[in-house]
């Protein structure tokens, strides 16, 4: 089974290098058959890859032990859907995940683009096979999945699999991740094949509009799944460390999200279509970079795939090959993308959107250069020096601030030019309710709340009042002409005017979660040495230590503590948190017990069981956590309003 | 990056009159000036750290006592000294990991100038942190020469020798 896996990544090499040259043929001489074969190569690799892919499945499940991967990663006593995610658990099964999502990507582009946009297929196809020949080098030269131990060393159970995977979320945080990260290949073959052939009118990015958002959805669901992970699973208390690793794919997003606005001047206006082909160029580039980043060790993160210098190196030398194609592609074509209109005024939606993007790119820079400072430093000084979380909690608040400001007043400026009376009809409410708010909470909290998060919640109100008025008005208006009642007007407007209602939806989204973050600056903890019977108290919570007992387990051995949680003298809960040895993998690993409401979540942390039988706990009390997830559930479902398919087809 | 992606801006905010290459470096030295202004006076020294081995600190001689650190290294053998009283945990940092070199599987056959005292005002300690684990400890140095002692605020830890996947091992 193994060597069928083997094979068939050689296969999928092979095939994949002629669809290159297949698509390139076919896109040059512009033939209908050659650029068949190239699209039926893409579908081939597809195949092969799922073979591949399941084939490492059954290794992994079957507990083929004479697998290098299998014997690193999986162990007989974990449970089958840890061995199943053992798949992403290390370098070369990530890397055969990344290329599987390319072709299965692939293929469903060529099946719906198989009546659709023939000039472009050859150049997007050879620009897809051209990734995929790339991790299939790697997979089939550098790090193979599927390497035999030398006879004399295997042995009849595997290492495991690092604890902190071991954990429900981690079975699909990655894949997740990874639809999104690798999804943005094809609005950038697109924009290549577009660069290409010179058809640069808005089939492009019309074509692509959903894959990107498709993309751009689980790009953002990885990380808010993968920011719950690590406040479940790290035990440090938070959901963000600002790690190069977490920056590595929040770099993307950031570019996607310009990119997704900037893209609805241009099918408005004809306007920016440089700028977006800059800003899908920089996504994809920023995706492949991510993964360089945190599969390199260029940048010392204590959590990182690590890996010798050649391989860095030959994945740096391949992401900018990608990227200096398309920016060079890019620059002989400038001329062909000049817009002949203006910005009529600085105030109007244009203005706001460009803002918008300029906040965006500022905001990227200052991740980009916070997280490559280490290296960017030792080059010039030969001193490393490195920044933490202040750093870049200190830069990025305040720039997205500004972009919550142009959450709520960039969608409701009229475009071209604003006047003067539509401002005031449409901000007088907001604006107030705003004020009102930043009055109310900086009375309330007079000398324990600063001004960053005041500001916050002060246009949290304000953007999620804008997207209230705005709804209350087209309803009203829906229900006065048709008749409607409320629920069916709601329901028609979502599903009519899906991206404008939708893309408020997302918004609120936005909102609710900054109101989260900005939960961080009430944050309080303790640390605590405490004897059987003992409480210990934090804000309003008494926490009494009752006893801890054994767990053991199939696959880990440790402690359970049982605290009692008492708020005001009221029992409320009895909390467990877990300190778990894993024998095989032998690394310890605290399991916090959080209790969770709408206005705080206690996090405890059994740090330490002494020998005098004392225990140390490390207690958070963490407000409006809950309202991240909130937010990010909001998001989602905001998404999936616009990526619902239009009742008439096609929009408008 | 940035300064790229900026010049290849189609449009700009201001009116005509510039070229659009001059409106679109203004606006982005505008950003920059802003963000590094803002930088400037509000993150303070405390926000930026060295990062050495504990070869390179110990080469770098006597260092700023107000300069924030990272000193990578790993755990030498049976140093760990947890203090509950004192709500601290000493141990002692190595340059190499122990099991590397046969001498340093006895502590007390390395040099000792060659090992960091390291105080953590915390008990709270990484889960991978242990014996001849590779570690990050953060804080400033007290002290000059041999008796100097490392204060840490934090301590990262990491496992060793087995492959890590992504996001092990935060700070605490």
């Amino acid at each position: 089974m193994s060597d069928l896996g083997l094979y068939s990544l050689r296969f999928a090499l092979a095939v994949a290098a002629f669809g290159v040259a297949a698509g390139v043929a076919a896109g040059v001489q512009k033939r209908a058959d050659w650029t068949q074969v190239a699209e039926r190569c893409l579908l081939a690799v597809f195949g092969f890859i799922s073979i591949a892919m399941l084939a490492l499945f059954y290794a992994l499940a079957s507990n083929d032990f004479s697998l290098s991967y299998v014997t690193q990663h999986s162990a007989r006593s974990m449970t089958l859907p840890y061995r199943l995610a053992a798949l992403w658990g290390g370098q070369s099964g990530s890397l055969l995940l990344w290329v599987f999502m390319l072709g299965g990507y692939g293929a469903l582009c060529v099946w719906v683009n198989r009546h659709q946009n023939r000039s472009l297929m050859p150049w997007v196809a050879a620009v897809l096979l051209a990734n995929a020949c790339f991790f299939l080098v790697l997979l089939n030269f550098v790090t193979v999945p599927f390497e035999r131990l030398p006879l004399g060393r295997v042995l009849s159970d595997g290492n495991g699999l690092n604890p902190l995977l071991q954990h429900p979320l981690m079975t699909i945080h990655p894949l997740v991740l990874y639809t999104g990260f690798v999804g943005f290949v094809v609005p950038f073959a697109f924009a290549f094949a577009a660069l290409i052939t010179g058809e640069l009118g808005t089939t492009w990015f019309r074509t692509t509009r959903r894959w990107t958002l498709v993309a751009w959805g689980f790009l953002a669901g990885g990380l808010i799944l993968g920011g719950r992970w690590a406040y479940e699973v790290l035990g440090w208390g938070g959901y963000w460390a600002w790690d190069p690793v977490e920056n590595a794919a929040f770099m993307p997003w950031l570019a996607a999200t310009a990119y997704l606005h900037s893209v609805m001047i241009q099918e408005k206006r004809d306007m920016l279509k440089i700028w977006n082909m800059v800003l899908i160029g920089l996504t994809y580039s920023l995706c492949l970079f991510g993964t360089f980043l945190t599969r390199s060790g260029v940048v010392q993160s204590v959590h990182s795939f690590t890996n010798s210098g050649w391989f860095g190196f030959i994945f740096l030398a391949y992401v900018a090959v990608i990227a200096l194609g398309f920016f060079a592609a890019l620059f002989a074509r400038r001329a062909d993308l000049r817009s002949p209109r203006k910005l009529e005024s600085m105030v109007s939606r244009e203005a706001g959107f460009l803002l918008n993007n300029w906040a965006f790119m500022a905001l990227l820079v200052v991740v980009f250069w916070g997280t490559m400072l280490p290296v960017f430093s030792e080059s010039i000084s030969g001193q490393r020096t490195t920044v933490g979380p202040k750093f870049f909690n200190t830069m990025a608040g305040p720039i997205a601030l500004v972009l919550l400001f142009l959450t709520g007043v960039a969608p409701l400026v009229a475009w071209h030019r604003a006047t003067l009376a539509s401002i005031r009809n449409q901000f007088v409410v907001p604006g107030g309710v705003g004020v009102a708010v930043g009055l109310l909470f900086g009375t309330l909290f007079w000398g324990t709340i600063g001004v960053w998060t005041l500001s916050c919640w002060a246009l949290g109100a304000f953007v999620v009042t804008t997207v209230v008025q705005e709804y209350w008005r087209a309803m009203g208006a829906r229900m006065r002409l048709h008749d409607e009642s409320a629920l069916v007007s709601f329901a028609t407007l979502l599903r009519k005017n899906q991206r404008r209602y939708g893309g408020y939806i997302v918004h609120v989204g936005i909102v609710l979660m900054m109101i989260g973050f900005s939960g961080a600056f009430f944050n309080e903890e303790i640390l605590e040495n405490v004897e059987p019977g003992d409480s210990v108290s934090l804000a309003r919570y008494d926490f009494q230590y009752l006893t801890a007992e054994a767990i053991p387990e199939q696959h880990y051995g440790g402690a359970k503590a049982r605290i009692a949680l008492y708020h005001e003298g009221q029992p409320v809960s009895v909390l467990t948190p877990e300190k778990r040895m894993y024998w095989l993998e032998q690394q310890p690993t605290s399991i916090p017990a959080i209790h969770s409401t709408l206005s705080e979540d206690l996090y405890v942390i059994l740090t330490a069981l002494e020998e005098d039988g004392s225990a140390t706990l490390k207690i958070y009390r963490n407000p409006l956590v809950n309202w991240i997830w909130m937010g990010g559930v909001v998001l989602i479902l905001g998404n999936f309003v616009i990526l619902w398919p239009h009742p008439s087809g096609r929009r408008e | 990056m940035s300064r790229e992606s900026r010049e290849s801006r189609d449009e700009s905010p201001e009116p005509a009159g510039l070229s659009k290459g001059a409106q679109i470096a203004i606006g982005a030295l505008a950003v920059v000036g802003l963000l590094g202004w803002y930088g400037y006076t509000n993150l303070g020294d405390t926000s930026f750290t060295y990062y050495q081995t504990l070869d390179e600190f110990t080469a770098a001689g006597a260092q700023d006592a107000n300069q924030a650190l990272r000193v990578h290294g790993y755990v030498s053998t049976a140093s760990i000294e947890r203090d509950l009283s004192a709500k601290q945990v000493r141990f002692l940092v190595q340059n190499d990991p122990p099991h590397a070199a046969p001498a340093a599987l006895d502590p007390d056959a390395l040099d000792p100038d060659a090992r960091l005292e390291v105080i953590y005002r915390s008990l709270e300690i990484p889960d991978l942190f242990k014996d001849g684990a590779e570690v990050v400890v953060e804080g400033r140095l007290q002290g000059r020469g041999g008796d100097a002692i490392f204060l840490a605020d934090n301590v990262m830890a990491k496992c060793p020798s087995k492959f890590q996947a992504e996001t092990q091992g935060q700070p605490l």
